[in-house]
């Protein structure tokens, strides 16, 4: 059976072209073949991201220079296949067959052919154009088992063009072809696909059935069996198509469809291995290759119950501790810029009255200037996550804790997004994205805020070894360590009453170790960047803006001294003051606590408004001299519990919608509060609710 | 993918039941939840383990999840799932 359609629709292809429309190119590929460092390479800057309309799956898009001019390129989700069963292999074929590329590139990695020939078996099947690139034809050189592209590319009938993305070599050829194949080259004798007897004659009943009613642009060999696999997306639309007589013979076809679907894959696999075996040529006998043996060595502790738990503490706290090391000068450097341009600037607009250079630099820089601190830290973390996912850690990691997960409703790979979120919350919810099952991503989405994120950690810096030099070290691992019970003993809860009898599966490939690839991770850098400046920067700076001017207004409004007291934010605070009595919480750190919705690092600075002191030593004698240790620890307490940051707000709404994104708020407002109240009379029972007589002297 | 003596069934059990080091083929996915296993069924193919693919347990402990070796990838389930892939254990450590 020839699965190659022929000129059709082509021409049709070709008929909608006007003009110097680029040619365009949709890469298709399975995960850890290499497809994202080869897309970097094919595009280079000129990415844009964004989202597959209606989707939360990240939809890539660049161009490529080649010399016969530029060529669009589309990224499709790694998929492993093409059936109904996951959005990102539904968006992949959809875009095939209704986006009608003018080339398809399915990448394969030479040293797990055959498994990459099953993908492309599916792809042939959607008749668009395809250009094979052979990605790692290195490593698989030196693993004994090189491939030849060119025996491969005679058994298959299509062009093969061999690259190694990681170096850039043959990316170049790659667009070459690809361009020609775009315009209308194609190569002299695609092979044929064949089936064995019996499939072949369900095939044939099938094209028989559902033939005559196939619109375009669906190709019908690709209908039949997908009808025989009993793929739920296009029986559905079969269903459509075919006339009411014609659904029991439809019906009838699907019955047996666990059969048919396993014969099918069958057949695809023979395809694939003989493909391969006529294109490797083997050195020697097939025994594991040193990469596989390096990697099973560095398993035995990776994944070992506790030497890789041990592992994974250890990486982390490296993590953690290089990015501070790294970005705290970074951080001091930016803010010393940002703060000499706002007084700059300030003195500019003082021409245009007091409140004007007050809110330049009190107002605006200061929170551009917020935003800007984040940056380095962010940057250094997303760096050093993104080098340990792509050697192919991460994925140990989560076998490693998937176990743990499991007990609280999630399963290993909820812990990614969490890792992300030890940086900032704000990409970890959109990092959430790799979590297949919609309930799991949800339950994940509203316990990421709950994992302690560096902002919250600048506040516990300062204010713990105030109240509590001695035990600082205790003090604080017992804060991370509350929020870590928190987010277990919620997820049990929440995934028992809002997703009970949901089963989570884990199926997750662990990729050979590999060095990792700097493209890549500039690549994952950049986006996580962009996520958190798109959906938290522009708000940071406004809310930061719209605080300051509550906190000066009306008084400022009035000319002269103005105390925040009577402003508008001061009278929120006293609006509050209630809720806060059985802390004995006054205005001041209830407002600061709101404050601490824009940002965390902003509740440093509102406290120094608040307690009129313009240092932090100011601030921290001020506090020590006002509040008892048993209310700095319920501040801190809900401080860490409470809702990060707007930032994170704005993410869940895009990632679960506004429903869910006011559920997990008013969570966090109970949880915090309980946590802050219960934490309070603990601590007043071990006598803390006295605030000392002589604050210690600095 | 057909059994040595025709008249006698080959004798299946669950992957989950190997030890670690075992060697088998895969002969069928079988499970409680018909639409889960087919899901199941067609994800772990298109990853690499076909009926008729020979695997080899690489991690299997406890009530954590299993790693098994295809041809050409490592593929990571959890015991719910590695329950589902029915196996022919063949000769040298086993069940």
């Amino acid at each position: 059976m020839n699965v190659t359609e022929p000129g059709a629709a082509g021409s049709a292809r070709d008929a909608r072209r006007e003009g110097d429309a680029p040619l365009t190119v949709a890469l298709a590929g399975q995960p850890n073949v290499g497809k994202s460092t080869l897309f970097a390479r094919l595009t280079g800057a000129s990415l844009e991201a964004g989202n597959w309309p209606g989707k939360t799956v990240e939809r890539r898009e660049g161009r490529a220079t080649t010399g016969a001019g530029t060529l669009s390129v589309v990224d499709l989700p790694g998929t492993y296949s093409l059936t109904a069963g996951s959005e990102e292999e539904r968006i992949a074929r959809d875009h095939i067959v209704h986006g009608r590329p003018d080339v398809v590139a399915v990448v394969l990695d030479a040293t797990a052919l055959e498994r990459g020939l099953y993908l492309l078996a599916e792809v042939l099947q959607l008749g668009t154009p395809v250009v094979v690139a052979l990605n790692r034809t290195d490593l698989a050189a030196r693993a004994g088992t090189p491939v030849d592209a060119a025996a491969l590319s005679a058994g298959l009938g299509l062009p093969v063009v061999p690259v190694v993305a990681r170096s850039g070599e043959g990316v170049a050829a790659l667009a070459e072809a690809l361009a020609r194949v775009a315009a209308g080259e194609r190569p002299p004798h695609p092979a044929p696909f064949e089936l064995d007897p019996e499939a072949a004659a369900a095939v044939e009943r099938a094209v028989a059935l559902v033939g005559p009613h196939v619109p375009t642009p669906y190709p019908v060999g690709w209908v039949a069996h997908k009808v025989l696999e009993g793929d739920a997306e296009v029986l559905q639309l079969a269903q459509r198509w075919l006339p009411a007589a014609e659904h029991a013979a439809l019906a009838a076809l699907s019955a047996e469809s666990d059969g048919a679907a396993m014969a099918l894959a069958g057949a695809r696999y023979a395809w694939a291995g003989r493909a391969a075996r006529a294109a490797t040529l083997q050195a020697g006998p097939r025994g594991l290759t040193a990469a596989e043996r390096g990697t099973d060595r560095l398993d035995r502790i990776a994944l070992h119950p506790v030497l890789g738990v041990a592992l994974l503490v250890a990486l982390s706290f490296g993590v953690y501790q290089l990015t501070l090391s790294v970005a705290g000068p970074l951080q001091d450097l930016l803010d010393g810029w940002v703060g000499a341009i706002g007084e700059r600037a300030a003195g500019w607009a003082g021409g245009f009255g007091p409140i004007a250079a007050d809110f330049v630099q009190n107002g605006l820089f200061a929170s551009v200037g917020l935003l800007v601190t984040f940056l380095p830290v962010l940057a250094v973390f997303f760096a050093l996550f993104g080098l340990l996912e792509d050697t192919g850690y991460m994925a140990r990691a989560a076998f490693v804790l998937d176990r743990a997960l499991s007990a609280v409703g999630l399963r290993g790979k909820s812990f990614l997004p969490m890792f992300v979120g030890a940086g900032c919350n704000v990409p970890a919810v959109y990092g959430a994205r790799v979590i297949e099952s919609r309930s799991a991503r949800l339950l994940t989405i509203l316990l990421l805020p709950l994992v302690p994120c560096s902002a919250r950690l600048v506040v516990l810096a300062l204010l713990v070894p105030a109240f509590f030099a001695a035990h600082a070290a205790a003090v604080s691992v017992g804060l991370i360590a509350l929020n870590i019970a928190v987010i277990a003993l919620l997820g049990a809860v929440l995934s028992r009453a809002l997703f009970r009898g949901e089963r989570q599966s884990f199926v997750m490939e662990l990729p050979r170790y590999s060095a990792p690839s700097l493209t890549a991770v500039a690549l994952s850098v950049w986006t996580k960047l962009r996520d958190f400046l798109r959906s938290a920067g522009t708000m940071i700076v406004v809310i930061a803006a719209l605080v300051w001017a509550l906190s000066a207004f009306p008084g400022a409004l009035r000319g002269g001294e103005y105390s925040i007291e009577q402003s508008y934010l001061g009278q929120l605070g006293r609006l509050l003051e209630p809720l806060g009595a059985p802390m004995d919480m006054d205005w001041r750190l209830i407002v600061a606590v709101f404050t601490g919705f824009i940002a965390k690092e902003v509740v440093i600075a509102t406290l120094g408004v608040l307690y009129a002191a313009t240092s932090e030593d100011a601030i921290i004698a001020t506090m020590q001299a006002t509040i008892s240790p048993a209310t700095a620890l319920a501040f801190l307490v809900i401080t860490m519990l409470f809702i990060p940051c707007v930032g994170t707000v704005a993410a869940m709404k895009r990632e679960a919608g506004a429903r869910w994104m006011a559920f997990g708020v008013a969570l966090l407002v109970v949880v915090s509060y309980i946590g802050g109240f219960a934490v309070y009379e603990l601590a007043a029972l071990a006598g803390l609710d006295q605030i000392p007589a002589a604050p210690e002297a600095r | 993918m057909r059994a040595s003596n025709p008249n006698q069934p080959v004798p299946l059990c669950s992957v989950l039941e190997l030890r670690r080091g075992a060697r088998a083929v895969v002969r069928a996915y079988e499970g409680g939840d018909a639409a889960a296993t087919r899901a199941l069924a067609q994800r772990l193919v298109a990853m690499g383990l076909p009926i008729g693919a020979e695997t080899e347990v690489l991690v299997r402990r406890g009530r954590g999840p299993v790693l098994l070796r295809s041809r050409e990838a490592r593929i990571a389930l959890g015991q719910d799932e590695a329950r589902c892939v029915r196996v022919e254990a063949l000769g040298g450590a086993g069940a």
